[in-house]
């Protein structure tokens, strides 16, 4: 019983290493359709594998399991799509073919990263900034707060993806839509948790400034905001989730570059190939800018 | 002239509609230097008796001066330490005593930097000047609070039961300590003059020149303590004067609780 047990243990920490090795085996089995080029494939799964090696070195075991599924997925595509070929050429291309997408277009994905990124960062950056400053004010401020507050809740209750359609109709371009969407959707829900952080602000702080002669416009930035802080960086990370979901779909609705635009041309012209490598590198994406907030939130919020 | 002088002062609680007599017809006086322990039993408003002095409550009636000035809000001339740790949590300790000073725009940088690594060191916490708050025990946290009062040099502290919350051991160290710095302040220049609320009777004979018992709402008596600046507790507690201060006060705790019981005399 207990041999069962230590063994089993060990087996599932080597299951990635043996599953990459049956990945990469499988790929020089000759199958019902023909993959176009499977080195990229080859070179990213090593690339990956490398990045478990390393991740497993410096800190055991916590990305095992997540690179077991990983590789059993592609397993389970590889034999669907490419060595039995059961599964449908066009909707389900082989996980070679995707990944050669990335080497083939990756001019296109680029230059539609590098737009996505700049509407993104534009309109979260500019969103913060105002609502920030507009909720410290209202916030602290009893006169303005009664009057904006119902205001905001019901303002910052609409889903943003609703009136998407209509701002891209009505501003003069699609950047300037992008961007003003990514604003709306940052806006109203930040700058309704700004205002209720700051009139929840610990009594005790606001006695002790007052003791400390502390003047108006010193108390707002320098202990009003920071004790917001908390409640603005904790945000950010749904912040720029639900603004990135917004751009996507403002780029699928109308846009002439962008990642979403990508994904959108390609599901157009019936190349799934590129819809499903285009919707993975949305998925990485996010998930870099994530790891980079949350890298962030650390570092600002030591004191915390 | 007396650095406090509270004539005829009553105040009433308002919160909404309701409204609370808080104290009635006050009369106090403090001289420069003096330092002053104000005990009684909770809710006899000791606390807002500092809160007035402080000026973060207005609306009373009745004369409150400093210097022959009627109070209207905070100024520099006073600090307050609190019961609950009232430094802000995203300063380092250094950080939150240059934050005091920077209010009172006396100093350059260079000097609030020198001057809070000073203070700093000699509430014994020197090692402690990049930590935040939430890395300190609450003893230590106290002990930044009284540095951040102190370095702001002003002539009265206002202190609101500021070892309430900490242990025993660390209350009889902070005490200490408060005699030490009190004491070197003293000789520096001309004296602090310090208000202390408390409800602890050891730690108002020890600290207090001159102790005032309140019962609720008013004054009931003001005791003179014997001892000098430069006391030191061993030798107070083992004083015959100790004993009979401590045998008065809580006689006055006592008579104050069987007033509320039923009148019956307590006999110690």
């Amino acid at each position: 019983m207990k041999f069962l047990k230590t063994f089993g243990k060990f087996f599932l920490k080597i299951l990635p290493n043996i599953l990459f090795i049956v990945l990469i085996a499988l790929m020089f089995v000759s199958g019902e359709r023909k993959a176009d080029k499977p080195l990229y494939f080859i070179v990213a799964v090593s690339a990956m594998h490398i990045y478990f090696l390393i991740s497993r070195f410096r800190h055991k075991d916590q990305s095992t399991g997540a690179f077991s599924i990983l590789y059993l997925f592609l397993i389970i595509w590889e034999i669907g799509s490419r060595i039995t070929g059961k599964a449908n050429a066009i909707l389900m291309p082989p996980p070679e073919n995707v990944f050669a997408v990335f080497y083939d277009d990756r001019k296109v994905i680029l230059k539609g990263l590098g737009s996505s990124m700049y509407l993104l960062v534009f309109g979260l950056l500019t969103g913060i900034i105002v609502s920030i400053i507009l909720g410290l004010i209202i916030g602290w401020v009893p006169r303005l707060k009664n009057a904006a507050f119902p205001i905001v809740k019901v303002i910052s209750a609409i889903p943003p993806l609703i009136y998407t359609p209509y701002v891209i109709s009505f501003m003069p371009t699609f950047k300037s839509a992008s961007i003003f969407v990514i604003f709306l959707g940052v806006f109203w829900p930040m700058l309704m948790s700004i205002i209720n952080r700051v009139s929840e602000i610990d009594p005790t702080l606001i006695q002790c400034s007052h003791s400390l002669n502390i003047k108006p416009f010193t108390m707002v930035t320098r202990v009003v905001f920071p004790y917001c802080l908390p409640s603005i960086v904790g945000g950010l990370p749904i912040g720029i989730s639900m603004s990135f979901m917004i751009l996507t779909f403002a780029e699928l609705l109308g846009g002439d570059s962008g990642l979403g635009f990508f994904v959108s041309r390609a599901s157009q012209n019936s190349n799934y190939t590129r819809v499903i490598a285009g919707i993975i590198i949305i998925g990485i994406v996010v998930t870099v800018v994530n790891a980079l907030v949350h890298l962030l939130q650390k570092r600002i919020l030591r004191w915390a | 002239m007396n650095k406090i002088e509270i004539n005829n002062l009553t105040f009433n609680y308002k919160s909404g509609k309701s409204e609370y007599l808080a104290l009635d017809d006050i009369s106090l006086s403090v001289k420069q230097g003096e330092f002053v322990c104000v005990i009684g039993s909770s809710g006899c408003g000791k606390s807002t008796l500092i809160t007035l002095l402080a000026g973060l409550q207005t609306g009373f009636t009745g004369e409150a001066l400093i210097d022959g000035v009627q109070i209207t809000g905070p100024g520099t001339e006073r600090s307050v330490v609190f019961q609950h740790y009232s430094l802000f949590p995203w300063m380092s300790t250094k950080k939150n005593i240059i934050f005091g000073m920077e209010q009172v725009k006396k100093w350059s940088n260079a000097e609030m930097s020198s001057r809070a690594d000073e203070y700093l060191k000699r509430v014994g916490l020197a090692e402690y000047a990049d930590k935040y708050p939430k890395e300190l025990s609450g003893g230590m946290r106290q002990r930044v609070a009284i540095a951040r009062s102190l370095a702001v040099e002003s002539e009265i502290l206002l202190m609101d039961e500021p070892f309430g919350a900490i242990d025993t051991k660390n209350r009889m160290d902070l005490q200490e300590l408060l005699l030490e710095l009190c004491a070197k302040e003293n000789k520096d220049k001309n004296g602090k003059t310090v208000v202390f609320v408390t409800h602890d009777i050891d730690e108002a004979i020890l600290l207090a020149d001159r102790i005032i018992f309140m019962e609720p709402k008013r004054i009931k008596e003001e005791i003179a303590v014997p001892f000098g600046k430069d006391r030191k507790r061993k030798e107070v507690v083992a004083s015959e004067e100790y004993s009979v201060l401590r045998r008065k006060l809580v006689s006055l705790f006592y008579a104050e609780l069987s007033s509320k019981v039923g009148g019956e005399e307590v006999v110690l």
